[in-house]
């Protein structure tokens, strides 16, 4: 999951071999999909979130040999155009509260063979700033000093907010268990 | 993907998170992407690339075409009649104040010279057809 400063394949990439692209797309494409799936509540504007990040980042293919982490690099890239297109299907999953509850109860969403229900939906309502952490951490499986560079935060303020996330699904988890009376009790 | 700083019930709820099947791209984005890589790399625009750039391209030369159009003095090869034109012009001026004063000449100008054109029939003669305003060689 970790990979160096200066990765291999960022001279290759600057240089446009086409086979050191393809390599790129081999070793990303499927995380950077997951997150964008669930980021974005719909495979299609995953799929096209995806060929923007390849898009912009072989476009500006010259600076990749100042980049230092490339697999936080391009999920920044993905978070720029997951906002792009969610503002563009005003589908901005944090837009209202209206918006993720239709997200929660969309059959598009991620699949969730090995989750409950009640985590999926508990998860269907996180603020979008959380959900993020989540998608990153999870689908993205970046470490939390690349979160970090993600979001542009520290790697302790990352982990903290992915804390925070896990304890707000498992508050939301335990009131879709005792809607009514609480079970500390 | 347990970390030991979460508490065993969020580390549970981390793993459960992790669990199941995973979305995985399909297969023909792969090939989409690649694809657009490959262009990209070639330097191939697309559509949507070309199009701004044709019609900024336009604009330019529509914009350069006004200003050559309007700074280009274009003078007649018979001379206006002062005394006709000036009087006309003023009149043009008071109809329609917004005008300026070289764009009233101008009319007054044009509405001289269209009042004073005959149609000229192409005649099969053999020579070229006459251009004459009444009578006056142009």
């Amino acid at each position: 999951m970790d990979h160096p400063a200066n990765d291999p394949l960022a001279p290759g990439l600057a240089a446009g071999d086409l086979r050191t692209w393809e390599a790129l797309y081999d070793r990303l494409a499927g995380r950077l999909y997951r997150a964008a799936v669930r980021l974005l509540n719909c495979r299609e504007d995953a799929e096209d979130a995806v060929q923007e990040v390849f898009t912009t980042v072989v476009r500006s293919r010259q600076r990749l040999a100042e980049v230092d982490d490339l697999d936080a690099y391009l999920f920044a890239a993905l978070r720029h155009a997951a906002a792009r297109l969610a503002g563009r299907n005003a589908r901005l999953p944090a837009a209202s509260e209206a918006a993720v509850r239709k997200a929660v109860a969309r059959p598009e969403g991620p699949r969730e063979g090995g989750r409950s229900p009640e985590l999926s939906r508990a998860l269907g309502r996180l603020p979008a700033a959380q959900r993020e952490v989540i998608a990153l951490k999870i689908d993205g499986e970046l470490t939390f000093a690349q979160i970090g560079l993600v979001m542009g935060t520290s790697a302790n303020t990352a982990a903290s907010r992915y804390r925070y996330a896990l304890e707000k699904l498992r508050e939301a988890m335990r009131l879709e268990e005792c809607p009514r009376s609480p079970c500390d009790d | 993907m347990t970390d030991p700083w979460l508490s065993p019930e969020l580390d549970e709820i981390q793993r459960a998170l992790a669990a199941g099947p995973r979305d995985d791209p399909p297969s023909r984005l792969r090939a989409r992407i690649i694809g657009r890589v490959q262009a990209e790399l070639r330097g191939k625009k697309s559509a949507l690339h070309r199009y701004p750039l044709a019609a900024a391209a336009a604009l330019v030369w529509l914009n350069l075409a006004l200003s050559a159009t309007n700074a280009t003095w274009q003078p007649l090869d018979v001379p206006a009649p002062r005394a006709v034109v000036e009087p006309l012009a003023r009149q043009i001026g008071e109809l329609l104040p917004e005008l300026s004063r070289g764009d009233a000449r101008r009319l007054a100008v044009l509405y001289w010279a269209g009042s004073r054109v005959v149609p000229c029939p192409d005649v099969p003669s053999g020579r070229a057809p006459d251009r004459r305003v009444w009578g006056e060689e142009i």
